[in-house]
């Protein structure tokens, strides 16, 4: 044990090593190290086994009821988006057709068609500023700092 | 019930178990952070990848102020044990029986809170220390040496055990 102040540096990494949550440099260090230091490869060997058995420990299972519940409350909102989406992309597709009808319409003047895209246009723009927007607070007031 | 949110749930569950050691607290303790989950207005959707670290730290606290319920009703103030930061003597050769595996889950619940959480989970969820500082509320930087002295405290409650 005459290396311990060496291992001492190494004692920490070798639990990130363990959990692949090292810098590609520092994991190389390590595993040198456990190369040549019998000490630190058996304290690295029981960490990992000690881990294994954490994983395949038991606990017991959520009443199958009560989970079902749950489930079912997360996947309806899960739900609820997938329908807004629906609603947005068939709202954005009817646009995109009426304006494509719209500008192949030969009985309209190009100056006609200019005034209309213009407007159009902006309304587009103007939605999309919006929803930026309120995505952005939604991301930085309340994502962090609320207490949950 | 294969689906990924039945296997959050069940893990988020099994979290709240390993913090409050009762199951009829732990039930109560989901209830609560679905609630949440589908009521508040930073609640990442449950299909977002996002959304299994935030309903851990939702769990996380819940349980945490489960125990501290707990010990106010029996009349004495909830103290969670602070853990001291020196890096303590690290055991060797402890896990030398296969014994060891029925012993583990008893020396897991007789750590501090502080400690058999942070191994939780990484061990038993296997999360990333990215998602364990979410969950913890502490920087990403000291998520390897509380998880490393947690280890060491867990060996050294398996030592004597195994010395019988
Ligand atoms: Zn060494």
């Amino acid at each position: 044990m005459h290396q311990s102040n060496n291992c001492q540096q190494f004692s920490e990494l070798i639990t990130g090593y363990l959990d692949g949550e090292l810098t590609q440099q520092d994991s190389q260090r390590v595993s040198l190290h456990l190369q040549s230091c019998e000490t630190c490869k058996s304290s690295f060997e029981e960490l990992q086994a000690m881990q294994k058995l954490i994983k395949q420990s038991k606990y017991q299972n959520m009443d199958e009821s009560q989970l079902e519940h749950i489930v079912n409350d997360l996947t309806s909102k899960k739900l609820e988006l997938i329908s807004w989406v629906a609603i947005v992309s068939g709202f954005v597709f009817v646009l995109v057709l009426a304006g494509y009808e719209f500008w192949i319409d030969t009985s309209l003047s190009g100056f006609e068609k200019f005034t209309v895209g213009l407007l159009i246009a902006g309304g587009v723009g103007l939605f999309l500023s919006v929803l930026r927007q309120r995505l952005k607070n939604r991301k930085n007031d309340k994502y962090k700092g609320v207490k949950l | 019930m294969g689906s990924v949110l039945a296997d959050i749930t069940q893990g988020a569950f099994k979290l709240a178990l390993q913090l409050v050691k009762q199951p009829a607290e732990a039930h109560d303790i989901l209830q609560d952070a679905a609630i949440i989950a589908l009521s508040h207005p930073a609640a990442p959707h449950p299909n977002s990848g996002g959304f299994k670290p935030w309903f851990y730290k939702v769990v996380r606290n819940k349980s945490i102020d489960s125990l501290r319920k707990v010990k106010r009703s029996e009349g004495e103030p909830f103290i969670e044990e602070v853990v001291p930061d020196q890096v303590q003597h690290c055991p060797q050769r402890i896990l030398e029986n296969a014994q060891t595996q029925q012993y583990i889950k008893a020396a897991l619940e007789e750590l501090p809170l502080q400690q058999r959480e942070i191994i939780v989970l990484k061990d038993f969820h296997g999360l990333s220390y990215q998602d364990i500082a979410n969950v913890l509320d502490i920087p990403k930087g000291s998520v390897m040496s509380r998880l490393h002295r947690a280890r060491c405290a867990l060996k050294l409650k398996l030592m004597p055990i195994v010395e019988e």
